[in-house]
């Protein structure tokens, strides 16, 4: 400041000084001619300054035009500057077309992996809880030992009473509904919600209301609450939606209100009607049935831990006066962030400090490319430096080029930050999105755009540090002299090198995660499924209503549709399951006749499934001894059941069942007869193993809801409209729904898409990594190779040949890469062991994937080299030995 | 002192313009050049003239350098830029153009009397 003051403040004394002499000048000119006309000196000095007038005033006006154009000029010079800064770094980037577009490249697909993650996450994070005052939320969980479970209807009830801590509770749950249309049932998924909750989130309804307390109760009004989209899709937005009715699970319902648009309830997924919490009457009085999530906004002031103690006491007494249900009950307060997002949030934040590594680490190899560069071009800022150019002008010209690349980097990048954001979000798979409904409309907004300037100017100045701080520095007569290099410059170098080696290292790193899981992957869709899933439809089917009281009634539906769709042209088979594979669901305790009774806490399990005749031989499920169960295994017959092979083996020695009788304790006074053994399916989750599982027939265990399969040459759609036509001819009131090839049940199946989202987070960064490690490595040697150009020149003329200089440089090289992938390989054993939990079928070090990541690594990098290799063979010994 | 016309900005400037176009000259020179030239029915204020020369200096119009004047003495010297050269071209010809319109509207109300 201080500087700049004494810089400027001479040149207004000099303006100003100059103006009083002009004017003089004048004055004295003039009064020159008035004394040759005859006037005395004193009288002519007088009469020219009159004539003047005012001449203080003009000084001061003159002064203050000068002083502007002055200022004027000096901005249209610093302007000037700038602009042929930016002619030379848009030429030097020209210059080297290839090794700008590697940085250009490098930065942008960095940039934009930052800008998309950073929308993702802020999508997720602001958007998840759109309520109002959202801090201030919570969620209120049970606990048993530190299994956590939803709280019963009587508990929420004695909470919403007592406590003090809330200046609201609610509860909602969620269950499918069929919804009678014209052309067909459908079936919705329902919120279920107590009065005062779309308050209590702050969501107010943007036609008529929310819920009554009156409408709460089993017999209360029907009422219903639309969501904004359902009321457009159904309605078309029209507000006389409002009074009219909709029937629901064959009952009436009055539409009370429509909530606002970007309303919803993160852990419910897509909701399109709310009907009230409490119709369901049979739950409300049972203190040992958990199913009310329960929300709460705590009082100001109030904390979480605070309202937890204050249930901790409710619970206590509820504890002592019902110990049958809550004897070892407690209370848990969680913030409604942590309940909403717990599984994403970490997933999402993890992925953002991933991607800020990728970037950190393409702006440190950026930065040692341009450092490279730098050195490379000492003589030129020695010269600058000595022809008169400034540090600052010297430090600005580096900052320009810095500016010009970020610049270019990041459009770029933005463009791809775009496709990023499509990119994850289609990684992700539909059940996760339907409970995150905001990140379908994420997209790089003005926020993102902030974040990326942001970014960008940090690069900036992150890349032009080392350049500048070397030009700085580069102003001594050593650099024109070529004197030795300086042990700064050493450091660097080494660690440049330093980071060429953290770079390959992570990448392998990235490179055998990916491995690792996608042959977790490629393991799990090898699994044997004990059932062959293609060229299957699958579809539910829900019946509900009067026509469907007596299990006589569902069980004649199931049978005449089958036999209606095993009619249709094309269809092989057909069949009906209780619960599809792949889906877990109900399981039951049991003994076999003849067995002591164990302890109830020893009792075996296993899975249930209710079926229907042709269910097995649809699915490709072999028949081992006996026989299937068929159209006589129903009332009038004794009770008879399949069991698989693995319950088979378990229980009877010799694995014969046959003959042999079970009871269940579900059915207390019955006993069923094994009459079939099938082969293993794995009923519950992909991964794990079938288990012991029992098979009834539908006819002697009825049930509402079904899985249709069908076995046909059909194309699915076709398919589909046949069947759909079929149940409406019977019933318009029954809905199919969830139709799909059962080869997508295997897709979809969680522990594929649990795989899956990682692989392809995986594989991108890896794939990043790998881009960025092999440009930096190529950087290296290719720099090194100019900079021994010389020595290489001498070596050639003493009669060294190309073999021998492309092994030298190869050499240096793989040295780097080297190092580089013995530190990975190292790290690679760490992650292996911190991604157990998602690999299947394969150990941590599996060699496949480890000695797969690190050849692909070792191959890639000595192409890199390889490059640099090949211009060193070429170089001319005359011109390398006369350069100096 | 002769009766003296007051000037409109736009015109001073195009006269002191004018009065540089035959070379380089100090302020002094160019009052006296006006003068002479108008026959003394021009009087340029001095400080407006001075504002004048240094407003458009900044502008580019003129540029300026200390010299030695007739008699030997300190004087800063202002001559026409290149830009200043094409400014007193136009200036010329939208003053005449206006000059010549409002003469054409007096002679035809002398016409008609």
């Amino acid at each position: 400041m201080i500087r700049w003051l004494r810089r400027v403040l001479p040149r207004w004394h000099t303006t100003e000084r100059e103006i009083e002499d002009e004017l003089a000048f004048h004055l004295e000119q003039r009064a020159e001619e008035l004394v040759a006309r005859g006037l005395s000196p004193a009288e002519a000095r007088r009469a020219a300054e009159q004539e003047f007038g005012n001449l203080a005033a003009t000084q001061v006006e003159l002064a203050r035009i000068d002083q502007l154009s002055a200022q004027r000029r000096q901005r249209a010079a610093w302007w000037g500057d700038l602009m042929s800064d930016l002619r030379f770094g848009l030429r030097l980037l020209a210059h080297a077309p290839g090794f700008s577009a590697l940085l250009i490249l490098t930065l942008a697909l960095a940039v934009g992996a930052n800008t998309a993650s950073f929308t993702v996450l802020r999508a997720a994070l602001l958007r998840g809880l759109p309520y109002h005052d959202p801090e201030r939320l919570v969620h209120l969980w049970e606990t048993t030992g530190d299994h956590r479970s939803e709280a019963s209807y009587p508990d929420f009830l004695d909470w919403r009473a007592e406590s003090q801590s809330f200046s609201a509770l609610g509860g909602y749950n969620e269950s499918d509904v069929v919804v009678a249309r014209p052309e067909g049932a459908e079936v919705r998924v329902a919120g279920r919600a107590t009065p005062g909750f779309f308050e209590l989130l702050g969501a107010t309804p943007v036609l008529g209301r929310g819920f009554h307390p009156e409408e709460d109760v089993p017999d209360g009004a029907p009422a219903v609450v639309l969501s904004q989209a359902y009321w457009q899709s159904r309605f078309g937005g029209d507000p006389a939606a409002l009074d009219s009715t909709i029937t629901l699970d064959g009952r009436p319902f009055q539409v009370i209100g429509v909530l606002p648009a970007g309303f919803h309830v993160a852990p419910l997924g897509e909701v399109d009607l709310w009907l009230t919490l409490g119709r369901t009457a049979e739950r409300r009085s049972e203190r040992g049935n958990h199913w009310v999530n329960v929300v709460g906004r705590l009082r100001d002031g109030i904390t979480a831990r605070q309202a937890e103690a204050e249930l901790g006491q409710i619970m206590a007494r509820l504890a002592r006066e019902y110990p049958a249900s809550n004897q070892g009950r407690r209370a848990v307060v969680l913030p409604l962030r942590d309940a909403f997002m717990g599984t994403v949030g970490p997933v999402l934040v993890a992925l953002f400090a991933a991607m800020a590594v990728v970037l950190a680490i393409a702006c440190a190899n950026i930065a040692s490319l341009l450092l490279a560069r730098a050195l490379g071009r000492e003589q030129e800022m020695g010269v600058r430096a000595a022809l008169g150019a400034s540090r600052w002008r010297l430090a600005r010209q580096l900052l320009v080029e810095s500016l010009l690349l970020v610049t270019i980097g990041c459009i770029l990048g933005l463009a791809f930050a775009q496709a990023g954001v499509r990119l994850v979000i289609g990684a992700l798979p539909d059940s996760l999105l339907a409970h995150l409904p905001y990140l379908r409309s994420a997209v790089v907004d003005r926020a993102a755009l902030g974040y990326t300037a942001l970014l960008a100017s940090g690069t900036v100045l992150a890349l032009g540090f080392g350049p500048i701080v070397h030009a700085v520095k580069a102003d001594g007569g050593g650099l024109m002299g070529r004197g030795p290099r300086t042990t700064a410059t050493g450091s660097l170098l080494r660690l440049r090198d330093g980071l060429i080696v953290g770079e390959i290292a992570l990448t392998l790193v990235l490179l055998t995660g990916t491995a690792l899981v996608g042959r977790s992957l490629a393991e799990l869709l090898r699994l044997n499924l004990g059932f062959v899933p293609d060229r299957i439809l699958a579809g539910r089917i829900s019946l509900s209503g009067p026509r469907y009281r007596t299990p006589a009634s569902q069980q004649r539906f199931f049978l005449d549709l089958l036999a209606g769709i095993r009619r249709l042209p094309g269809v092989t088979s057909a069949g009906a399951i209780t619960n599809l594979p792949l889906n877990s669901g109900n399981s039951n305790t049991f003994r076999v006749e003849g067995e002591p009774e164990p302890e109830p806490s020893a009792r075996l399990e296993a899975t249930t499934r209710a079926v229907s005749e042709g269910y097995f031989p649809t699915l490709g499920v072999p028949l081992v001894a006996g026989r299937l169960l068929d159209t006589r295994d129903d009332s009038a017959h004794r009770l008879s059941v399949l069991v698989n092979a693995s319950l088979a083996a378990r229980l009877f020695p010799g694995g014969n069942p046959l003959g042999g009788r079970l009871r269940l304790y579900a059915f207390a006074d019955s006993t069923w007869d094994i009459v079939g053994v099938v082969g293993d399916v794995r009923t519950g989750p992909l991964e794990v193993p079938p288990p012991p599982t029992i098979y009834f027939s539908h006819l002697q265990v009825p049930s509402t809801r079904m899985a249709l399969v069908i076995r046909s040459t059909l194309e699915p759609g076709a398919l589909a409209r046949e069947v759909r036509a079929l149940i409406r001819d019977w019933d318009p009131g029954v809905p199919l729904y969830d139709v799909a090839p059962l080869q997508s049940e295997v897709e979809s199946a969680s522990a594929v898409a649990a795989r899956r989202v990682p692989l392809i987070l995986l594989g991108a960064f890896a794939g990043a990594a790998l881009l960025v490690a092999v440009v930096g490595l190529y950087g290296v040697v290719s720099f090194n190779v100019v900079r021994r150009s010389r020595e290489f020149g001498i070596r050639q003329a003493l009669g060294a040949g190309p073999g021998q200089i492309r092994k030298m440089v190869l050499w240096q090289g793989a040295i780097l890469a080297g190092a580089g992938i013995a530190v990975g390989g190292v790290l690679s054993l760490g992650l292996g062991r911190a991604l157990q939990g998602m690999l299947f079928g394969i150990g941590p070090g599996d060699p496949v994937a480890l000695l797969g990541a690190g050849g692909l690594l070792a191959l890639v990098t000595l192409m890199a080299s390889y490059l640099p290799a090949r211009r060193a063979t070429r170089i001319d010994p005359t011109v390398a030995l006369r350069s100096e | 002192m002769p009766s003296s016309l007051e000037l409109l900005q736009g015109t001073l400037d195009l006269i002191i313009l004018k009065a540089l176009a035959a070379g380089p000259a100090h302020g002094y020179a160019v009052a006296r050049t006006i003068r002479a030239a108008s026959d003394a029915a021009l009087v340029v204020e001095d400080r407006a003239l001075y504002v004048a020369l240094h407003r458009m200096e900044a502008r580019d119009w003129i540029a300026s350098e200390w010299g030695l004047s007739e008699n030997n003495r300190r004087a800063k010297y202002y001559r026409l830029t290149a830009e200043g050269r094409r400014a007193l071209r136009e200036k010329t010809a939208d003053w005449s153009a206006y000059a010549e319109a409002v003469f054409r509207v007096l002679r035809m109300g002398e016409a008609r009397s």
